[in-house]
């Protein structure tokens, strides 16, 4: 007995899976109308739910398993509108499968039609160097400490010094959440979709500087020359503001952020 | 056309398998210590699964433009 793999739904077949490696023995689409799944024959002793899951904490199994599955999307996403689906999706059999989705086909082509032309970008804003905006400064809460501190014996002055350095924290940070807030506003208005993203490994390291915000985008491929234009003014506007950010983006994806019923 | 470099460094290739991994699994990745990957001196970088990573000043001008589609696969 073989399972069945789903890379993906896309709007009609293409003959481009006849050369992309493949995580079974045999790929094919089923029609299930207005839709075609994208399917592979697993072998079952690999593919099964216990060893799938142990096989999951094997990061040099799991970095080749994970770069076929988005090859096989992502050539396809150069072609047609496709829907993926997660790493792992497997269905028993081919009737498990039809009955799964077959009552889902309408959302999916309403879907993929929405998706037609639109891909997935990822913006993340690195903080590059600590920095002292002037919001910080004109702070009340910062003045008054300022003003404390010229008056204040050494002993005094140290734990002022100290709360300063704190406060300056706070205050930064406060400063970031706000503009980051505001950035995703202006990037609704410029992209077809926006959620915010995960932050990973936020503290900064030797190798790594701090990743302080982090936006998938859903954009037009032919609307991407204006956001990117829009990025980059705001960067440099975010930059004159004190904010010593730098943002960086990767893509293009297929929308694996931007499928609600999966 | 302009041609865009290909970075064959394995900390590039650590940053799309990140970013992969971050779209394809389910409960999302979990980037482990030796995954800790240098993004402050990668400008533009165009490894394999056609990805483009780039700081918005050089995408603006890559993109303007036609650019050709390089893996290391």
């Amino acid at each position: 007995m073989e399972l069945i793999y789903v890379y993906g739904i896309c709007d009609q077949p293409t003959d481009l899976i006849s050369q992309s490696p493949k995580l079974g023995k045999e790929m094919s689409f089923l029609n299930l109308g207005s839709v075609q799944v994208l399917i592979d024959r697993v072998n079952p002793e690999i593919y099964n739910e216990a060893t799938l899951s142990i096989k999951l904490q094997d990061l040099d199994w799991l970095a080749e398993k994970a770069q076929i599955h988005h090859h096989v999307i992502d050539s396809l996403f150069q072609e047609v509108s496709i829907l993926p689906f997660k790493f792992g999706t497997i269905y028993q059999s081919l009737q498990s499968l039809t009955q799964a989705l077959a009552p889902k086909v309408p959302e999916f082509y309403k879907t993929l039609i929405e998706m037609k032309d639109c891909q997935e970008w990822a913006l993340r804003i690195y903080q590059m160097a600590p920095s002292c905006p002037e919001t910080v400064t004109s702070h009340p809460d910062w003045q008054a400490l300022e003003k404390s501190l010229m008056n204040a014996s050494r002993g005094k002055a140290f734990l002022l010094q100290k709360k300063k350095a704190n406060l300056q924290k706070k205050l930064y940070q406060d400063y970031q959440i706000s503009q980051n807030d505001l950035l995703g506003n202006q990037l609704r208005s410029w992209c077809k979709a926006v959620i915010p993203g995960s932050l990973g490994q936020a503290q900064p390291s030797a190798e790594r500087a701090a990743c302080v915000g982090h936006w998938i985008l859903l954009v037009q491929e032919n609307g991407q020359t204006n956001i990117w234009k829009e990025l980059k003014a705001q960067e440099k506007k975010l930059q004159n503001k004190g904010l010593s950010w730098h943002f960086e983006v990767s893509g293009p994806w297929p929308p694996y952020h931007f499928i609600p019923m999966l | 056309m302009s041609e865009i470099e290909v970075n064959q460094d394995p900390k590039a290739h650590q940053l799309v398998l990140a970013e992969v991994l971050d779209r394809i699994i389910d409960q999302g990745v979990v980037i482990s210590g030796d995954l800790v990957i240098s993004v402050a001196d990668v400008d533009l970088i165009y490894v394999g699964l056609r990805v483009l990573i780039s700081s918005v000043d050089r995408l603006e001008k890559e993109t303007s433009g036609h650019y050709s589609i390089s893996t290391i696969e």
